[in-house]
């Protein structure tokens, strides 16, 4: 979360390449009414695990129990999201005193049952595209 | 249709269909009824009184229990798992009332809105289950009903309480503390001081590192002081002992492992001592971690001291199968035996050097109840005993007994009848004791009253409805 963020208007034209695509992100069952949910995009494993570098930040302001972002232009490969829910606007995925979060929070393939998931769990492939739905947990 | 109809009929069908006629041909055993659940809540419905209640039994008794089974085919496989409904029994001058109403946790709203269980319970997957944000998500609030300031609390075991109106029942809450607390396991047996202070545990097992979280709270609710003590592995606990001086807690030889639910993530290590861990109340400091022989226990009876020495009761069992077959088992509906009854032990702590000495009483009783007016004398515990049903190890009899010799008395129903948790209740001579029960022959949940001293006599009074309640775990009486 330390890249810098967008907005919601910020749809960003990452490529011109022919093997571009879009990829929309159907974010769901946001439970509280308030703050925004902030995700990033990630285009390695690396990255990902490293919570660094990603290929995109963005916080949306927080309209309903759902909301639904598209990403232009995205060259095809594989790509892993991680959210979460900033529902008090903090800044921060909020936890207890067990490191526990207690905020929303969601990855793409609605990955990692017990925990966060690996990069190969939530990645998906883009070609073509894509709209895929996050569930808010 | 319930479940039970829904067999039946099914049984009745492939028996006529099929050559062997063997696979469905028997009723389950009668027992199972109290395994059914209930799908709705259930509204106020007087219900037929058989003598008369003392005064002092007038007032209600609430109880909590795991209710709603299932949801379309989904369908629980542990007693763990169902969702707790709160239930009422409303105890006046030649009328009782019934009214059960389900805690309406995050859980319980989410999944009636989808029409399905989203999550897995404590003993069952689904096959589609969501994934949780964390231990919060699954809380059904299923186990015990206490009071706190004017309401009650509707307790799990591995989330945070949730608040309910006394007089309607509806769920107003969790009880939240600071934002450092949010979702930390509140244990479901805390414990009143000779203050009306509330003590409490809070088990964290499934934590990176094993944690013990204790929780001191003033009689308004209100947070005096938590800490959170590492634990040496992760043993399942279920209640505590509370002493004038001591919180005392087992860290159980069922050890939390690798698994696909948290009950079979519970692997039985024998070979492995539990340990009594002693803090101070001051301060909650450990003051002695003392090893005993690997034992399993779910509840425990009052503690007292006697000059140095610590002295308190456990219902003990040899293994963990009660929890890792016992319960499945029950839930399922199917006949047993598949677990050992539990065995009142007397323990006695010596903390220069730690030590434990351990005494059998030789009764087979469960859900310990005391004068919670007196938490810290030695006196007569209450209790479920007996196995009127061999085959489901559920209890028949209502017992008493003197911790300090084993002298006991008993009233047994018999087979037929399930007795639930007795709870004290003040009276004259040495009071009362007031419990729920299901009598699975004529398909009538109910309550009884008996005098203590007297049990032999059976109850005084008795109140029962066309009605089946599901069997549930632990309640409390609060006076008119």
């Amino acid at each position: 979360m330390r890249n810098a963020l967008l907005g919601i208007s910020s749809l960003v034209m990452l490529a011109q390449s022919a093997a571009a695509a879009d990829l929309t992100i159907l974010v769901t069952n946001i439970t509280e009414p308030t703050g925004e949910v902030r995700w990033v995009l990630f285009d390695s494993a690396e990255h990902y695990k490293a919570d660094d570098s990603a290929l995109l930040a963005v916080r949306n302001r927080v309209d309903g129990d759902s909301m639904k972002v598209t990403v232009h232009d995205l060259p095809a490969g594989r790509y892993a999201i991680k959210l979460f829910h900033d529902a008090n606007n903090n800044g921060e995925l909020d936890s207890n005193m067990l490191g526990i979060p207690t905020e929303g929070y969601g990855f793409s393939n609605n990955a990692g049952r017990f925990g966060p998931p690996s990069f190969e769990d939530a990645a998906v492939t883009v070609d073509e595209d894509l709209q895929i739905e996050i569930r808010v947990r | 249709m319930n479940r039970r109809e829904f067999l039946q009929g099914l049984a009745a069908l492939v028996a006529a269909q099929s050559t062997s006629g063997y696979l469905w041909a028997e009723a389950p055993p009668p027992w199972t009824l109290g395994f059914e659940g209930v799908e709705e809540d259930l509204p106020p419905r007087a219900m037929r009184v058989r003598g008369e209640f003392p005064a002092q039994c007038r007032g209600s008794l609430y109880r909590n229990g795991p209710a709603l089974y299932a949801r379309g085919l989904q369908r629980y496989q542990h007693w763990f798992d169902p969702d707790g409904m709160v239930q009422a029994f409303r105890i006046a001058a030649g009328s009782v009332e019934h009214q059960g109403r389900f805690v309406r946790t995050h859980r319980f709203k989410q999944e009636e809105k989808a029409g399905r269980f989203l999550h897995g319970g404590a003993g069952t997957n689904f096959e589609d289950a969501l994934p949780v944000r964390n231990n919060e998500s699954t809380n059904v609030a299923n186990i015990n009903v206490q009071p706190l300031n004017g309401e009650l609390l509707a307790m799990w075991e591995a989330g945070s309480a949730y608040r309910i109106d006394p007089d309607s029942l509806e769920t107003l809450g969790t009880l939240e503390f600071d934002d450092s607390l949010r979702g930390v396991p509140f244990s479901a047996h805390p414990h009143f001081d000779e203050r009306g202070e509330l003590w409490n545990i809070g088990s964290v097992l499934f934590a990176h590192q094993p944690t013990l979280v204790l929780y001191h709270l003033g009689a308004d609710g209100r947070l005096q002081k938590s800490a959170a003590v590492p634990m040496d592995f992760p043993g399942y606990m279920h209640d505590f002992v509370l002493t004038p001086r001591y919180l005392i807690a087992l860290n159980s030889s069922a050890v939390l492992g690798a698994g696909d639910n948290f009950v079979d993530r519970l692997h039985w290590e024998p070979e492995r001592p539990s340990q009594l861990l002693v803090f101070d109340r001051n301060d909650f400091s450990l003051r002695a971690t003392i090893e005993v022989p690997a034992t399993f226990v779910f509840h425990f009876g009052n503690g007292w001291e006697e000059g140095d020495n610590i002295h308190f009761t456990a219902c003990a069992y040899r293994d963990m199968d009660i929890v890792s077959v016992g319960m499945f088992r029950l839930a399922q509906q199917q006949p047993g035996p598949y677990h050992d009854a539990s065995a009142l032990v007397h323990y006695t702590l010596s903390l220069s050097p730690g030590s434990a000495e351990t005494t059998s009483l030789g009764i087979d009783m469960e859900f310990p109840g005391y004068d919670t007016r007196r938490p810290f004398s030695a006196q007569m515990l209450s209790g479920a005993a007996g196995q009127g049903e061999a085959d489901s190890r559920l209890a028949s009899a209502v017992v008493r007994v003197d911790p300090r010799t084993g002298d006991s008395e008993r009233f047994d129903y018999g087979e037929g009848v399930v007795v639930e948790e007795p709870l004290f209740v003040p009276g004259p001579d040495e009071g009362y004791l007031l419990h729920s029960f299901l009598d699975y022959r004529q398909g009538r949940s109910g309550i009884a009253a008996l005098k203590a001293g007297r049990l032999a006599d059976g109850p005084v009074a008795s109140a029962d409805m066309e009605r089946v309640l599901p069997l549930g775990f632990h309640g409390c009486f609060l006076p008119a």
